[in-house]
């Protein structure tokens, strides 16, 4: 993450404002070019697509259980990817456990962004005080053993979707805020924001008109990065079972669950921790090629 | 340089109580103290026997002065007494730290020792076979589940294992978990026995690192060949491997130690999902286990532990960094 | 670019080959003994926490004490009592147990026998041991016994072998043992209690294997924490005479899956009952090949769900018997248990001495049944499929339990699907375990249904559990374990009688009457009993899964031999 700070760093300086349209058309051919990347897009909209299309995708209901044919193979007995414990069908509740785990992600990443984006702004723009008083509190934050605080606070209001997403954000913030205070101060002391203050422009028409749309890139990026970070790290919560609780399946709790039936059933353990990798392997393929794409010292 | 150590060591201290009483709070605050599980737990317990548990273990104070007590012990050295672990939590941090190591200091040695070869490699044959093979598995490194890469490697060589018909390959068949086989003598037995515990968890927790070390070998040594002195260099007639070990490398490698100091810490923090699936008993287990089994004691204590680690790691690595690159300077 | 994908996919394509060929793992260990035939080796899951009988809280440590110390009363692998440390149990028949008003008294007279250091074990250590016990300062849990006894009395010298014991009130079960903690060494603690009573827990005894003398068939000789731990059989002791079994050593493998593959390979002799759980006891059976035994022993653990009765809807008897009709309990046994772990009609497990299947009302898997009773009670469909009564209330739960628990959240699945059927819906909504027995339970916050287990011993009794005198509210601090919140006057006169009821047959008609009234009004639904599970290779003789409150796999760990 921290790399990103220092391969964004120089980033548009002599842009024009407002930014062009022109700016996001070369970035969107660049990353067209790259084909891990786009790979990356195709196989995260096919999850999307078949998350949201679920009970119109998945061969069962996801609650359906069937004592009888409990631990079925794969690809036997109707069931493509076998069954669980409860003889739920594995590819159902993969593709409903997809939703929760991308939902999960996708606002994780969102809120923790934003978060950030808020903070780095606030500081940068205002600088002093307010810049100290945040920085350290930047500091506190990444100076936690975050993943034990994860696990407490996980441990008393875990369990539930908005519980796991706002205690993902609430530490996954302090990246974004430095890469959004260093844009935010270099880009202040730049002609066009003396000129905009000059003119009389409010704070807040700079901050939103001026400052932020050109801080824009490497924000997109972290995001998308965070969005695989944020599926990881609630599929390692629900892994210590403090996570999105059964019967709500998510991949990290399929995983958890199947661990207990190794011994006998072992493709019960593989089905999710591949959708895990999988997805997660894609935003990353798809953030690294954003990166290269949005960035301008770059020339194809 | 020591004034500047010594003002940064003053700095950590209020961060340090900052974060100790964000714990302290966090810790205490929650509901269902163990002492009230009991009850729960075994019904000859009554409701008289809570609260002169409670008393003897100070529980039935205010939470501020809990924090104050428990800081003036901490200063004194005391970490107090794990209610599930039944020991002072100095000797079971000590123990805990001392089978950390083992992983850590292996895992640690096993990433450099991959990734900075083939760091350097992929960067110097940029676009090769091996850099794509190299940033593939990068990309891999990153994204994959810790735990599912800890089932699955448990599965192949501890359950699974077909290779083990081979007798040459006997010794493949590796246990799944745990730290030593009790009963092994003293000495070489011990450490061969020990070895064999070792080798999946330490490639488990070695992989993030690997990752990431090769990606930041790649990318510095990539920016590196790219500038001034190497091209004066190289022009000036030096054979390519005195150019790369003389001056390339060497720069190349600064900003490194800054990423290596910073995943010291990151390692031991890191090993709380690989300690769990293995189970080794190391710092991350008992960070894990106490805090889902509610040993305040052992909890504060493991979490001030790696925040504090945290602290004098990016003290190291400022330092670190300002040792090897001259153009830096402190005051 | 095409090296980097042909790398990626090559390595998806093994991995996936790997995955879904079907497992062979047939390799065949011999079923011998892992460390030779005079020693033992116990995988448990738990550590001990100490070894001092009077801290001893988790299973572990007790399984592990039960060689190192004797106990006073013991019982054996049928669950009946015999004395083992005293030389007979006070009866009311030979006088040796005197009823005065309230008040009683019992007389005791102990084998002789000595500590490991050679000293022997007389009347002053169980007073010493007693009198600990009752001190304020010292972090006891229990004192459930203790708090009974005025006083006891060493009537031939301290240092002799015969007791009194005066209790201030009727305690039906005091004949189980002398006092509540026995006969602790009274010169290798009392220095410690002297010291500082509150940390006597922290103490060396019962932590340092040098310092912990017991008077047992074996004694400690290493404590690796976070390891293992071993234990010596003592030669030619009075009680036990000399052990086949010459070393015991338990490892401790807090991970059962771990602890599964250890048996898998042999380095294990046996899982004691604090280990695998009873699903990985069922899988580790199919694949044990004759290679180990696993064994599966019905205990005294009851799984059930609490009806919050303040719900109005569940108030309604009808209402609570239709619920308990509509799930098919049966089938669940036998798909999810394999059957080992059976369906329960009331609140004692069936192998308890106070239970009876005479007059019990079961209630059988009969949808129909159910169905009828919700009519009955005034529901009917609505639109959603859920039923509702005249006044729209809908029959909709929330269905609460522990979180984490894999069992309980199948059953809640299941319970679910069944209770659909009927048009009862069911919400469910799970808790850590602090703060479901912390908060939800204990203070009766659960909306309507409440899943979880009572521990019951063969001397439980419905006294505090189902007495209106124990229904936990702010009046009185939340004391009390009838969580369902039920009253009932003829129950409460029965439970009140059977746990003063010193004769035991008595006794035992007195809880046959309570488990018929319990099935009739079901406060609580009974789903089944939990069977206690441990594995062992077939050669070691005389290994049980024997698992109730005191008494482990260990309790006759002298007669244990390998064949």
């Amino acid at each position: 993450m921290a790399r990103n700070a220092v391969s964004l760093a120089p980033l548009a300086p002599a842009a024009p404002m407002p930014v062009g349209e022109g700016y996001w058309q070369i970035a969107w051919r660049r990353l067209r070019k790259h084909h891990l990347a786009m790979g990356g897009l195709l196989v995260i909209v096919l999850l999307i697509a078949s998350a949201v299309f679920a009970p119109w995708v998945a061969p069962y209901g996801f609650e359906q259980i069937d004592l009888m044919n409990r631990f079925a193979s794969p690809f036997r007995a109707g069931h493509l990817l076998g069954t669980d414990d409860l003889g739920h069908d594995v590819l159902t509740r993969l593709l409903y456990a997809g939703r929760v785990s991308l939902l999960v992600g996708f606002a994780a990443a969102f809120s923790a962004v934003a978060l950030g984006t808020m903070v780095g702004v606030v500081a940068g723009f205002y600088g002093g005080v307010v810049d100290n008083i945040l920085m350290r509190l930047t500091d506190i934050v990444l100076t936690l053993p975050v993943f034990g605080v994860l696990l407490l606070l996980g441990r008393y209001f875990g369990g539930g979707l908005i519980a796991i997403i706002i205690i993902i954000g609430l530490f996954g913030w302090t990246v974004t805020s430095r890469l959004v205070r260093g844009e935010i101060l270099k880009l202040k002391h730049l002609d066009y924001s003396d000129a905009a203050r000059a003119l009389g422009a409010s704070e807040t028409r700079i901050i939103f008109r001026h400052l932020l749309p050109n801080a824009m890139a490497p924000i997109i990026v972290a995001a998308t990065l965070d969005v695989g970070g944020a599926i990881l790290t609630e599929a390692a919560l629900s892994y210590f079972g403090v996570g999105i609780q059964p019967p709500t399946p998510s991949w990290g709790n399929m995983l958890q669950n199947a661990q207990s039936y190794m011994w006998t059933s072992p493709w019960l353990a593989f089905w999710p921790g591949a959708m895990i990798f999988l997805t997660v392997l894609c935003f990353n393929f798809f953030g690294d090629g954003l990166r290269d794409a949005l960035d301008p010292r770059l020339k194809q | 340089m020591q004034r500047y150590i010594f003002r940064r060591l003053l700095q950590m201290i209020p961060i340090a109580l900052g974060i100790s009483v964000l714990m302290f709070a966090l810790l205490t605050l929650a509901p269902g103290d163990p002492v009230d599980l009991l009850i729960a737990s075994d019904p000859r317990v009554r409701p008289q026997d809570v609260a002169r548990l409670k008393r003897i273990y100070g529980l039935d104070q205010p939470i501020h002065v809990r924090y104050v007590k428990w800081l003036g012990r901490t200063m004194q050295g005391d970490l107090g007494f794990s209610r599930t672990y039944k020991e002072p939590v100095t000797h079971l941090l000590r123990d805990r730290i001392g089978n950390s190591l083992w992983l850590t200091v292996t895992a640690f040695f096993l990433a450099l020792l991959v990734a900075i070869p083939v760091g350097i490699y992929s960067a110097l044959r940029q676009y090769s076979a091996l850099d794509y093979a190299a940033t593939t598995f990068t990309f891999f490194g990153v994204s994959i589940p810790v735990f599912w890469f800890g089932i699955m490697m448990i599965y192949l060589f501890a359950v699974w294992h077909p290779w083990t018909a081979v007798p040459a390959l006997a010794w493949l068949a590796l246990p799944p978990g745990g730290i030593s086989t009790p009963g092994v003598p003293d000495g070489l037995p011990f450490y061969l026995d020990r070895l064999r515990y070792m080798v999946l968890p330490s490639v488990v927790l070695a992989l993030l690192s690997m990752a990431t070390f090769t990606r930041y070998t790649r990318s510095s040594m990539l920016e590196v060949i790219r500038q001034d002195y190497v091209r004066t260099a190289r022009s000036k007639g030096l054979g390519e491997r005195a150019v790369i070990n003389k001056h390339a490398l060497r720069n190349a490698l600064i900003p490194l130690v800054t990423i290596i100091a910073l995943s010291i810490s990151g390692l031991f923090a890191g090993a709380p999902i690989t300690e769990t699936v293995f189970a080794w008993p190391g710092v991350g287990r008992l960070l894990v286990d106490s805090v889902i089994g509610g040993d305040y004691v052992a909890a504060q204590a493991v979490l001030m532990f790696l925040a504090v680690l945290v602290l004098v790691f990016n003290l190291v690595a400022d330092v670190g960094y300002a040792l090897l690159d001259p153009r830096i300077r402190y005051d | 670019m095409r090296a980097r994908w042909q790398w990626s996919s090559a390595l998806s394509v093994l991995l996936l080959a790997l995955m879904v060929v079907p497992l062979q793992t047939a390799q065949a260990q011999p079923a011998g003994p892992a460390a030779g035939r005079d020693q033992v080796v116990i995988g448990m899951s738990q550590e001990p926490d100490f070894l001092n009988p009077m801290f001893a809280e988790m299973a572990a440590s007790v399984s592990v004490i039960s060689t190192i110390f004797t106990s006073d009363v013991q019982r054996d692998a049928s669950w009946k009592l015999f004395a083992q440390g005293v030389q007979s149990l006070p009866s009311l028949k030979d006088g040796t147990w005197k009823l005065n008003g309230d008040k009683m008294t019992l007389v005791w007279k102990i084998k002789p026998r000595n500590w490991q250091d050679g000293k022997p074990v007389t009347c002053s250590d169980f007073v010493f041991t007693h009198n600990a016990a009752r001190n304020e300062q010292v972090p006891v849990i229990v004192r459930d016994v203790t708090n009974r006894i005025s006083n006891i009395l060493c009537t031939k010298g301290a240092s002799g072998t015969d007791i009194t014991v005066n209790y201030k009130e009727r305690y039906a079960y005091a004949n189980l043992l002398v006092t509540e903690y026995g006969a602790l060494p009274r010169h290798a603690l009392e220095r410690f209690y002297r010291q500082n009573p509150s940390k006597l827990n922290e103490s060396p005894f019962g932590n340092d294997p040098r310092q912990t003398i017991g008077d047992g068939p074996y004694k400690l000789v290493e404590w690796r924490k976070g390891a293992s731990m071993t234990v010596e059989a003592v030669s030619s002791h009075p009680l036990f005479g000399t052990p086949r079994i010459k070393r015991i050593t338990w490892r401790f493998i807090p991970d059962t899956n771990a602890l599964v593959a250890n048996m898998l390979s042999g380095a294990l002799d046996a899982i004691g009952t604090i280990g695998i759980s009873f699903d990985q006891a069922v899988q580790l059976d199919m694949q044990a090949r004759g290679r180990f035994k696993v064994f599966f022993e019905e205990g005294l653990i009851w799984e059930h769900i609490d009806f919050n009765l303040d719900n109005p809807l569940l108030a309604d008897v009808r209402v609570r018997r239709a619920l308990t009709h509509a799930i098919n309990r049966e089938q669940m046994v036998q798909q999810l248990f394999a059957g080992k772990q059976p369906v329960s009609h009331s609140y004692l497990p069936t192998r308890h001495p106070g239970y009876t299947d005479r007059n019990l009302t079961k209630y059988a898997y009969d949808p129909n049944r159910a169905k009828a009773l919700l009519q009955e009670a005034g529901f009917t469909p609505g639109p959603d499929g859920v039923m509702r009564n005249a006044q729209g209330q809908r029959l909709a739960f929330e269905l609460n339990t522990t979180a984490g628990n894999r069992v309980r959240e199948q059953v809640e699945q299941i319970i679910q699907q069944n209770l659909r059927e009927i048009g009862v819906a069911i919400t469910i909504q799970n808790y850590p375990a602090r703060v479901y027995f912390g908060e939800i339970t204990n203070r009766r916050k659960f909306p309507a249904m409440a899943m979880y287990a009572w521990v019951m011993s063969p001397t439980s009794d419905c006294d505090q559990l189902y007495t209106s005198d124990a229904i936990p509210n702010e009046s009185n601090g939340w004391a009390g374990q009838n969580y369902p919140g039920y009253k009932n006057a003829e129950l409460d006169r029965i439970c009140k009688a059977a746990s003063q009821e010193v004769d035991e047959a008595k006794r035992n008609q007195l809880l046959n009457q309570s488990v018929q009234i319990f099935s009739r009004d079901i406060p609580a639904m009974p789903l089944y009993v939990r069977a206690s599970v441990a594995a062992a290779k077939p050669g070691l003789q005389n290994f049980t899964a024997i698992q109730l409150s005191g008494t482990y796999e260990t309790w006759n760990v002298h007669r244990w031999f390998w064949q």
